[in-house]
């Protein structure tokens, strides 16, 4: 009872702080707020989007979609389940949208502009249908691949699980809890009926969007382990904070979660780049969306807008990179909608648009619903903070216009409470000495000193500051995010490759030394995987290889020798069963990836890693089991060194149009030592090279540096049928869950 | 010219304030927030009580909970004088119409007459609809002349006064005082606009109004306080404006809406002879089927509980109505085609369709 005392009293100075923030107007010099009328049906609206004719979509907590153009609505779709945000795919003609039991896509079949094809994309997630089991977005990759995230679920469900820490206040302890498969999780789809969760550890992911440069963000709202809202980037794999999705992951089981501390799940978790000051930046934010207009919505090119559902209002950020993560800014900018705003789309003609609601929480703006967009005159330039960088010593902060006079900010830090007491205070909130003020020559950016702490907020407070006419500035406070500080020492991260493509919406880069490594799990035993070739497949021994060099034993083992080895057949579509063992080494010099390299080359150029990982760290795409430098595996089901294992793989080559342009990368599933471990991926491309145009091409064993390794029983099936034989080929094992504890230590046993 | 008076006296509201804001803190602001926001539950200060407002229904919700969401009944939890203190502390927070309830009223009655309460009080209503909004509102087939009833929280003492759209006619009274008038079909408008003193506590509200026959009023306005405070007197019905009932068509639909009892993936096919078939996409299999059906959802939508929508029918027997599903099943999606609903399955990855066809009146065939 005392702490909860505590809190709420700390939670009302933390109000009152924002009672500190001077704001000149609502609507900043040079831009308007409109509000456009909704149809009679659109109750409560949760998403929009834009086609390219112009067309504007919005979809409706009711179930329904409407099409606005020229000024008039009509209504396209019904009868959905509580769907949050839709999404236009301009390449298939269809929307997507992610209802509570599934995402689905909408197509009108026959041009009557009414859908009448409703395609489940995905419904491998679970849910109980309960009211808090939102489920939001999607958003799309410049793949066309889609991204959409779910809330967890509130206390009351039979056998949910909630995690416990620090002193909750009330009856019933935390208050949001995992009740079925991936909530609290975002998950990426490929196609149809391909499901790929990629991040965990988030309480109530509202907003989700997609950078022009393909880096997926989620912003999040305070509660339980979410001490403040925040702007999340999110990077597969990463654990974002709240504990309860974590026993959706294969290396987490409730009695270890349960076994773990505040302090154990903080030395997991992945901060914010941005946390959002609550009750002054936001309290219930909703979707980031950049802006891209070049220039048609004023100033702030790039730059990152959000509104927030309680507090009526849009606000920007901005974040850059400091030794490897994304961290930055935040400040108010839009005050007074009419509703609370989820979800927002800029349009061609750069109005930044919003889907506003004030249903479930309460929004500042009054009304129930309400669709406005922001837009800007061409001309007036408000005088605002433009942005804020982090230097090596303090602050870099930019100004929309030139300053006559630099008049040194009031500088504050404060860090926040993470368990799962609802929400966290301002801690050692403190005032810093902000010294040494310069001026940029251009009279639009000042540099300030400030004593810099990692893992704290800063907000830098400029309340007198005045443009060279005399006018205030239109929000004088900007709050800064530091994480990380720039690296004074070598940096140790490895650079990334640059090979013609990024890992598209992943958030790494390429052999990426900070990813998380898969984790361990128990392969199966050696019976299980070691399958002789069935009557259909063709045996690769000796005669079908075209490397002398590589020569195979009586027992029919061949190991990795000088230059690499390719098939004489080439192969498509196809499924490969590969044996393959690092005998022990004890060199110092075999280590990492040098422990018992090779790699298996589909079409000769898709590289699936061969290398020992078992007790041999090594970078995440690096691993045993990796698409090399692109997809590490789910899993890592390696056995140590001198035990044979075995890869099976299904594999579907890329497709080309005539022109040479990819239709669809190649996709691959494979299991090592009997467990799943990469589950129907695509491909960026070649180990090195972006598509390109091939045929049937050969298998490669691939010649490297490092110790031996051993092959054995490699047979392929030809010409299979992919997508068929997919469902069949995923459970081939029976998949084992994950092991408690850290594996790979001496009481594992690894048969 | 009228009597107006300058100050009127509220109800003050009683209870053990302090108590109750500890038992608040202590059991409810974890859901409801620092500030009865709102959070994983409903605000408990804004305008919207879906379970009612008034004393009783504050009371009877915390005590019994509401079945189907989060919200857990605290009769056994907490003693009653601390769940009375609660209560109190609860309707200390308002501002603005609780309890509030619309009338409607022959509009031939009024003809030619001044809106007051004893012409109100003269004539029997064609209907009384309380309003869990608590913003009054219009729908599009109205109206006679409307009066709403309802209690005035009011927090912040000081001079108020009503800003109301000048349109047809209007009379608001407060504590049985009429303190609003206006009348445009006076040449000229009559209009008296007067400053109220109103103190801390509660009073009763009555606003009566009528425009000439059009299809929707647009009346709007609020009731303004010291330092810019805004009440608002209108809003948007939720019950009003979206569809309550989904009825069959002559296209057959489906439709996904949380239904007690049934999966929550479950696929509701209304087909046009109002047979509605529930089926679930995880199985294929046809779970329940009714005649003569439509779907409720008026108590689900502004509500936070998962029991949702009900279908409303008579049950029918599924019979031999099944399909039969041999191999690995897959659901994929459905399509409406005319007068049926197409559900696309895969079994052993080959694409199959659960074809659900109206049959008779009342009865329905599933082709697979």
């Amino acid at each position: 009872m005392k702490s909860l005392f505590k809190n709420i009293s700390q939670l009302i100075l933390a109000v009152s702080i924002s009672a500190g923030v001077t704001h000149a107007k609502d609507v900043p010099d040079g831009y308007r707020l409109v509000s456009v009328n909704l149809p009679e049906g659109a109750v409560s609206i949760l998403g929009i989007c834009h086609k390219p004719d112009g067309t504007l979509a919005v979809v409706s907590w009711e179930g329904e979609v409407w099409e606005y153009k020229s000024n008039k609505w009509s209504k396209f779709a019904e009868n959905l389940m509580e769907p949050a945000g839709i999404h236009y795919d301009a390449k298939e003609k269809a929307y997507y949208v992610a209802q509570k039991p599934e995402l689905t896509r909408l197509t009108d079949t026959d041009n009557d502009g009414v859908c009448d094809k409703y395609e489940c994309i995905t419904d491998t997630f679970g849910t109980t249908g309960s009211y808090h089991e939102y489920h939001y977005g999607p958003v799309s990759d410049s793949l066309g691949r889609k991204y959409a995230s779910i809330n967890l679920a509130a206390r009351g469900i039979p056998g949910s699980f909630g995690v416990e820490n620090g002193k909750p206040h009330g009856v019933g302890g935390p208050n949001m809890y995992y009740s079925a498969d991936y909530q609290g999780w975002v998950y990426r789809s490929d196609r149809k009926g391909h499901f790929h969760p990629i991040a965990s550890g988030f309480r109530s992911p509202c907003g989700i969007g997609m950078s022009p440069e393909d880096e997926l963000f989620i912003t999040d709202n305070q509660g339980d382990w979410m001490p403040t809202c925040a702007l999340f980037h999110v990077q597969e794999g990463n654990f974002y904070g709240h504990p309860a999705s974590l026993i959706g992951r294969a290396d987490y089981t409730k009695e270890k979660v349960l076994s773990m501390s505040p302090e154990d799940f903080d030395s997991i978790r992945t901060l914010p780049a941005v946390w959002l000051p609550q009750d002054i930046i936001a309290s219930s934010p909703g979707s980031p969306v950049w802006d891209t207009t070049e220039g048609k919505f004023g100033p702030f090119k790039g730059q990152i807008f959000a509104g927030d559902q309680r507090l009526s209002n849009y606000f920007r950020c901005g974040v850059e990179e400091i030794n490897g993560a994304k961290q930055g800014w935040c400040i108010d900018f839009i005050r007074g909608t009419t509703s609370g705003t989820v979800k927002m789309a800029f349009d061609a003609k750069g109005k930044l648009w919003s889907a506003q609601v004030g249903r479930g929480w309460y929004s500042k703006g009054g009304k129930r619903t309400a669709l406005q967009y922001a837009a800007w005159d061409g001309k007036t330039v408000p005088f605002a903070i433009h942005s804020s960088n982090l230097t090596e010593n303090g602050f870099k902060i930019n100004f929309t216009k030139p300053i006559e006079e630099a008049i040194t900010p009031t500088v504050k830090n404060w860090h926040y409470d993470y368990n799962s007491i609802y929400g966290s205070p301002l801690i050692d909130e403190k005032e810093v000495t902000a010294s040494n003020i310069t001026l940029s020559k251009d009279r639009k950016s000042i540099t300030i000193d400030v004593p810099l702490e990692k893992r704290k907020v800063y907000s830098i407070q400029f309340a007198n500051q005045v443009d060279e006419a005399g006018a205030a500035l239109d929000t004088d406070t900007i709050y800064y995010t530091v994480n990380r500080l720039h690296s004074t020492t070598k940096q140790e991260k490895k650079k990334a490759q640059n090979v013609g493509w990024k890992l598209v919406g992943s958030g790494w880069e390429r052999n990426d030394v900070d990813r998380p490594l898969p984790p361990i799990v128990y392969p199966k035993s050696e019976n299980v995987y070691a399958l002789p070739a069935p009557a259909e497949a063709i045996q690769l021994d000796q005669d079908q290889w075209s490397n002398a060099n590589w020569k195979f034993n009586e027992q029919g083992i061949v190991t990795r020798s000088a230059k690499n080895n390719t098939t004489k057949k080439s192969f498509g579509d196809a499924r490969f069963h590969i044996e393959f063992m690092f005998p022990e080494s004890n060199k110092p010099e075999d280590q990492g990836q040098k422990y018992g390299n090779s790699g298996i080359f589909l079409m000769k150029n898709y590289e699936l890693q061969v290398v020992n990982s078992y007790q041999n760290p090594t970078f995440a795409d690096g691993h045993c089991g990796a698409i090399y430098g692109q997809h590490p595996p789910l899993v890592n089901a390696s056995k140590p060194p001198g035990k044979w294992q075995a890869f099976d793989i299904l594999m579907k080559a890329p497709r080309f149009d005539e022109d040479g342009k990819l239709i669809e990368p190649l996709r691959m599933t494979v299991h090592h030592n009997g467990v799943l471990i990469q589950d129907d991926v695509s491909l960026y491309g070649a180990v090195k090279t972006a598509y390109e145009k091939h045929g049937k091409l050969p298998l490669m064993l691939q010649d490297h540096k490092g110790s031996p390794v051993h092959f054995r029983n490699i047979w392929a099936i030809e010409n299979i049928d992919y997508d068929k034989e997919l469902p069949v080929f995923r459970k081939a094992y029976t998949y084992t869950p994950a092991t408690p504890g850290s594996p790979h230590r001496a009481n594992i046993s690894h048969q | 010219m009228l009597f107006l008076p300058g100050a009127i006296k509220a109800d003050p509201l009683k209870g053990d304030f302090e108590k109750g804001k500890q038992i608040y803190q202590t059991f409810c602001f974890a859901c409801h927030g620092a500030s009865l926001e709102g959070g994983i539950g409903p605000s408990l200060n804004d305008e919207f009580w879906a379970h009612g407002s008034s004393p009783n229904a504050i009371l009877n919700t915390i005590n019994k909970g509401i079945a189907g969401s989060e919200m857990v009944g605290f009769e056994k939890v907490i003693p009653e004088e601390d769940r009375l203190a609660l209560r109190d502390f609860l309707l200390s927070q308002q501002q603005g119409m609780r309890e509030l309830v619309k009338g409607i009223y022959p509009r031939e009655f009024f003809t030619n007459k001044k809106l007051t309460l004893n012409v109100y009080e003269s004539v029997e209503s064609d209907s009384q609809t309380a309003l869990p909004e608590n913003l009054l509102s219009f729908s599009g087939r109205l109206e006679g002349a409307v009066r709403g009833t309802a209690k005035l929280f009011i927090q912040t003492p000081g001079e108020y006064h009503f800003e109301m759209s000048k349109k047809g006619r209007t009379t608001i009274y407060i504590d049985g005082k009429e303190v609003y008038y206006t009348n445009d079909q006076k040449d000229p408008a009559e209009f008296v606009k007067q400053k109220i003193q109103l103190n801390a506590g509660v009073y009763e509200i009555e606003i009566l109004h009528e425009e000439p026959m059009v299809t929707k009023y647009t009346f709007d306005g609020n009731l303004l306080g010291p330092e810019k405070l805004k009440i608002p007197l209108f809003g948007e019905n939720l019950f009003i404006k979206f569809k309550k009932k989904i009825e069959a068509t002559k296209k057959a639909q489906v439709i996904r809406k949380g239904v007690f009892d049934l999966p929550p993936r479950a696929l509701l096919c209304l087909l046009p002879n109002k047979v509605l078939v529930a089926i679930n996409p995880e199985t294929g299999q046809v779970l329940k089927a009714w005649k003569e059906a439509h779907i409720d959802q008026s108590p689900s939508l502004p509500d936070r509980s998962k029991k949702a929508s009900k279908i409303i029918g008579k049950e029918i027997s599924i019979g031999k109505n099944q399909p039969k599903i041999k191999g690995s099943y897959n659901y994929t999606g459905y399509e409406i085609k005319g007068n049926k609903a197409v559900i696309s399955v895969t079994i052993d990855e080959v694409r199959k369709d659960i074809i659900i066809s109206p049959k008779g009146s009342e009865n329905f065939s599933v082709k697979f």
